[in-house]
């Protein structure tokens, strides 16, 4: 992987927040100064053609990171630099352009597909809106084509997405997010939503896809052994900070943060043998809500090896403990819960 | 008091297994939905055994059928559009099919009891913590209302969350899912039941709180010697609790063992195709998955023969016209496939494994 | 690697064509292209009821725009009575000749109830097409621009909608004059806000589909998510609703008409022969049940048609 991180990052992300209001409305936002400090100072870069997967559990901000990133929503603060351009500050013709260039894939095979447009329209819309191939005969031979690529018949070009089972609608916004050979895909837990035979080919077929292409893709998934399995470098976020972030074999083998290698050991194997030989760490409690994040590292609340310089202050510093490998913990160290197998 | 006193009722679960027989046999159940559309077969065939202090994992995918066998077994389903077609349910020597109504009711929650995947939607988000817990209490046992306000508390100790006294005045929406879940785990062992059913219990969980619930239901398991009846998709759970392994596909059981011989020696296409799915921990290089073809079938147009020829990639013409009996390739250990008496076949075609690779000698 | 798994993917979709094919054989050979209206239009065609209020609902719209080409001929004037025979024809019994009877001043009730459709009709149509106009505009403009905008309309709907509708009609047409023109205005203008409550939250919900956010994750202008992925999506519950508002109005009209602030006499109208007839319900019932049967029949066959066009609006239903 190293000789791909040579030369400019494809995407750069620095210092990212975003802060949600709790209650919108009129007359809350004035009095209510509560806010959801759903991503907070969020910094990596992503290399043409490679895979960076972001984990963590629910609420962590792994999506609206990604969300963030795409301008779905703007940022609080900080920036996002994609192909040399600040995202943040674009106006209405450069985020088009922009758009032509990251797409997204979503979750929910059900909820991301027009439930009134054939899957030839849905496939077709970003050619319509870039105006690409304007030549309607051109294009639906074009569309023909990316649905055959994705696995689905051609034939099929005039159903609604409702005739196709969740896998097969997945295949769909893949096909739409290649429509426009972008190059970089935010894949937002694209295959959490699907049974584990079809979870297989979809990670398969952006596999494939991204050898034939050469796209970037930015993975976002809670389960860590399908982020493993596909990405190049992996970060793990806990309430908005990113914790950890190194090369996805560093990652597996020596989690130097407590949350990963926590977040590790909770995985169960499909092994018994395995299963019965580990032993692992059980964090305790739930994560603290993001409205009010604990003082120090957000992390110490629940963390087995904390100490009091965990709990005051500022949160430790995404420091680089290798090349390559930076860690976000007082006491960074390989495996530093002593006593627990990490193994997946 | 729902029991009353000139009911002669026998307490189901005071009375010894017969002889022989275990705690809960399933025997060839098989439950059909007559819909608008065709008879959809949910549960084809269902066979096991489950004693006392053991877990059984049912996995399969979503419309296997397996959340509809725990549904029929505990007389959930609306008859009609289902209808049992055949088979035995029985529960201490004693069918559960031929029960009354009044006698399920009975059954349920006291004698078996169940846990659902939502935590949120299975508790009533208008009643506190403390008088959902107590109602079955006060049902089936006859509790006085302070006397359910204090086993409630006692039960919310024992799976662990803090501050007993305070929450169970609390209402669901006061929790966090995992507290909801602990508190559905709870609510379920109030009766001290036989039987835990938990369909996908950790599935809308975060993974490390998944482990603090699983990690719960040992330890219950442990100290009330309870079976439980595991199900959910994921592998990863079912190697970690389960005793016993029931892998369904279209709404029969393609396979039937222990946890070690499905794991290790399964030898059905459908179970190879299950675990070669998962990606796997890898130390160097990255191999693509090899998934499972096409997409799982419908119940209502199932094949004449066995329901995973469509894509199983050894399916010859005899899968496809044949319906293939359980073959029985050790003791309990029963496969539904044409091929399972072939130990080459078996041999050739089934994934490696940790035991494989250690026998091989090859890098762990 | 690469190969392999792409010989794989291969052989998945020739399976996938397979399973498909057996599922859905007779589709398969041809695929013309779909559209929303069209398979919208081959759903509602298989829905009986819904054909059986469409068909009735235009065989009313036929007999009341003819009406002066054959009526006044064979069944006589409906205004005007002839005061020569009027105390002969007066109130006569349903019979091959009057089908449906006379009333006191010995016109056809037939004849009467055709003509009162052609204003009941009118006042359906109508009121109705000018409340939907100002409830899409208002709820859109809630939906879309939120905050105080939303707050304003949806602040102002509540207001109108606190007050008793029926109430709140007749206080209208008391400032602004009965008459039948007035009533169409007052029903119309009245009747906005549940409108408008409709499509706006019918919005609010669509907006929140991640296909919404997919449009814009492309690049899709506000204008053309709006036209493509909100609008045909919220707008099936607008026509339902507005068909089913039909048959409110109809009713609304009568209730006024019944209580002298609608159609003016001898103009006839569904709710006056209602409240003309009530005195004689239990002598001769025909002249208040003849034209309460036309109401019933009428809004009973709006309500049918508007839940058919629900159900075939609905892309996913089967369409078997």
């Amino acid at each position: 992987m190293a000789e791909k991180n040579q030369g400019a990052p494809l995407l750069h992300v620095e210092h990212l927040t975003k802060e949600f209001p709790v209650e919108a409305g009129v007359f809350a936002s004035r009095m209510n100064k509560k806010r959801v400090h759903a991503v907070e100072d969020v910094s990596f870069d992503i290399y043409p053609g490679e895979t960076f997967g972001l984990v963590g559990e629910s609420g962590c901000g792994k999506s609206t990171t990604g969300r963030t990133i795409m301008r779905l929503t703007n940022p609080t603060s900080g920036k996002v630099v994609f192909d040399g351009k600040d995202v943040a500050k674009m106006n209405k013709k450069e985020l088009k352009e922009m758009r032509r260039n990251m797409q997204f894939i979503f979750q929910d095979p059900y909820a991301s597909l027009n439930p009134r447009m054939t899957i030839g329209e849905i496939v077709s819309e970003p050619l319509q809106i870039h105006n690409v191939m304007p030549d309607a005969k051109e294009r639906l031979e074009y569309v023909r084509s990316l649905l055959d690529i994705v696995g689905l018949n051609p034939e099929h070009i005039n159903r609604y997405p409702h005739e196709f089972s969740g896998g097969q609608r997945q295949r769909v916004g893949i096909a739409r997010a290649f429509a426009l050979k972008p190059k970089l895909i935010i894949c937002d837990e694209p295959v959490s939503a699907l049974d584990v035979s079809i979870q297989a080919q979809v990670l398969n077929l952006l596999s494939d896809l991204q050898k034939e292409y050469g796209t970037a893709y930015l993975f976002i998934a809670h389960d860590l052994s399908v982020v493993q399995h596909i990405s190049d470098r992996v970060a793990v976020m806990y309430l908005g900070h990113m914790m950890e972030n190194s090369d996805w074999k560093t990652l597996y083998d020596e989690p130097h943060h407590p949350y990963t290698q926590a977040l590790l050991s909770a995985v169960p194997v499909p092994d018994p043998d395995v299963q019965r030989s580990r032993k692992r760490i059980i964090l305790k409690g739930d994560p603290p809500s993001p409205i009010e994040p604990p003082a120090g590292c957000p992390f110490h609340t629940r963390c087995p090896i904390a100490q009091d310089v965990c709990a005051s202050g500022e949160m430790p510093e995404l420091r680089e403990v290798k090349p390559g490998h930076f860690c976000a913990c007082h006491f960074a160290a390989p495996n530093p819960i002593k006593g627990a197998s990490v193994e997946l | 008091m729902a029991r009353k006193k000139n009911d002669n009722w026998v307490e189901l679960k005071d009375q010894p297994v017969p002889e022989g027989s275990h705690l809960l046999e399933v025997d060839d159940l098989k439950m059909y939905f007559h819909t608008q559309d065709g008879v959809v077969k949910a549960v084809d065939g269902v066979s096991y055994t489950l004693d006392r202090g053991e877990t059984l994992g049912v996995v399969g995918e979503s419309g296997s059928g397996k959340s509809v066998t725990s549904l029929t077994i505990m007389g959930l389903i609306d008859m009609p559009p289902g209808k049992i077609e055949g088979g035995d349910v029985r529960y201490r020597g004693k069918s559960l099919l031929e029960m009354s109504e009044h006698e399920m009711e009975h059954i349920r929650g006291n004698d078996i009891a169940m846990i659902f995947q939502d935590p949120m939607t299975s508790l009533n988000p208008v009643y506190t913590i403390g008088r959902q817990l107590g109602e079955g209490l006060r049902l089936h046992r006859g509790y006085t209302k302070e006397q359910a306000t204090e086993r409630s508390i006692e039960l919310l100790r024992m799976v662990g969350i803090p501050n007993a006294e305070q929450r169970v005045k609390d209402y669901p929406h006061e929790f966090s899912g995992g507290m909801r879940q602990r508190v559905m785990i709870a609510m379920a062992l109030a009766c001290d039941p036989d039987i835990l059913i938990a369909d996908e219990p950790t599935t809308a969980l975060d993974v490390t709180i998944q482990a603090q619930i699983i990690e719960l239901m040992k330890e219950m398991q442990e100290k009330n010697g309870n079976a439980i009846i595991m199900i959910t998709h994921d592998l990863g759970v079912v190697a970690d609790v389960a005793d016993k392994i029931m892998v369904m596909y279209a709404g029969s059981p393609v396979e039937f063992g222990t946890a070690d011989e499905i794991f290790y020696g399964a030898s059905h296409p459908y179970t190879w195709g299950l675990i070669r799915s998962i990606p796997k921990q890898v130390k160097d290089e990255k191999k693509p998955l090899t998934p499972i073809k096409g997409n799982p079938p419908s119940l209502v147009n199932a094949p004449k023969g066995c329901p995973f020829s469509p894509r199983c990639p050894y399916a010859q013409d005899i899968c496809r016209n044949k319906k293939p009996e359980p073959h029985f390739v050790g003791e309990g250990h029963y496969t539904k496939c044409h091929f399972a008496s072939d130990p080459d076949f078996i041999k050739k075609n089934a994934p490696s494994t940790s035991r494989t690779q250690n026998a091989e000698g090859g890098e762990q | 690697m690469a190969t392999e798994s792409k010989k794989d993917m291969e052989t998945m979709t020739e399976s996938q064509v397979k399973v498909e094919a057996s599922a859905q054989a007779e589709d398969l050979s041809a695929a013309p292209a779909r559209t929303l209206w069209g398979d919208a239009w081959k759903r509602l065609r298989k829905n009986k009821l819904a054909i059986f209020g469409a068909i009735w609902i235009i065989f009313m719209i036929l007999v009341a725009l003819t009406a002066d080409l054959w009526v006044p001929q064979t069944l006589g004037s409906p205004t005007e009575a002839d005061s020569t025979t009027m105390a002969q024809m007066s109130r006569l019994a349903p019979s091959a000749e009057h089908p449906f009877g006379t009333d006191t001043l010995g016109r056809d009730v037939l004849c009467r109830v055709i003509y009162g459709a052609r204003i009941s009709l009118a006042v359906g149509v109508l009121a109705t097409a000018i409340s939907t106009l100002i409830g899409l505009v208002m709820g859109a403009l809630a939906a879309y621009y939120g905050g105080i905008w939303d707050t304003i309309i949806m602040r102002l709907a509540d207001i109108f909608l606190a007050f008793p509708y029926t109430l709140f009609v007749i206080a209208m047409l008391a400032v602004i004059g009965s008459g039948i023109q007035n009533v169409f205005v007052a029903i119309g203008i009245l009747g906005w806000p549940s409108i408008a409550r409709v499509f706006r939250s019918a919005i609010l919900s669509v907006k929140e589909n991640d296909y919404v956010d997919a449009a814009r994750a492309m690049g899709a202008s506000d204008f053309r998510i709006i036209a493509r992925h909100i609008f045909p999506n919220s707008v099936a519950s607008i026509v339902v609703y507005a068909t089913m508002n039909i048959g409110g109005a109809i009713l609304t009209e009568s209730a006024l008409s019944y209580l002298g602030m609608g159609v003016v006499p001898p103009d006839p109208s569904w709710g006056i022969m209602i409240q003309d007839g009530q005195t004689y319900l239990a002598t001769q019932p025909w002249l208040m049940l003849m034209p309460g049967l036309a109401i019933l029949t009428t809004v009973l066959a709006f309500t049918l048609l508007g839940d058919g066009l629900r159900d075939a609006l609905d892309v996913k239903m089967k369409d078997a």
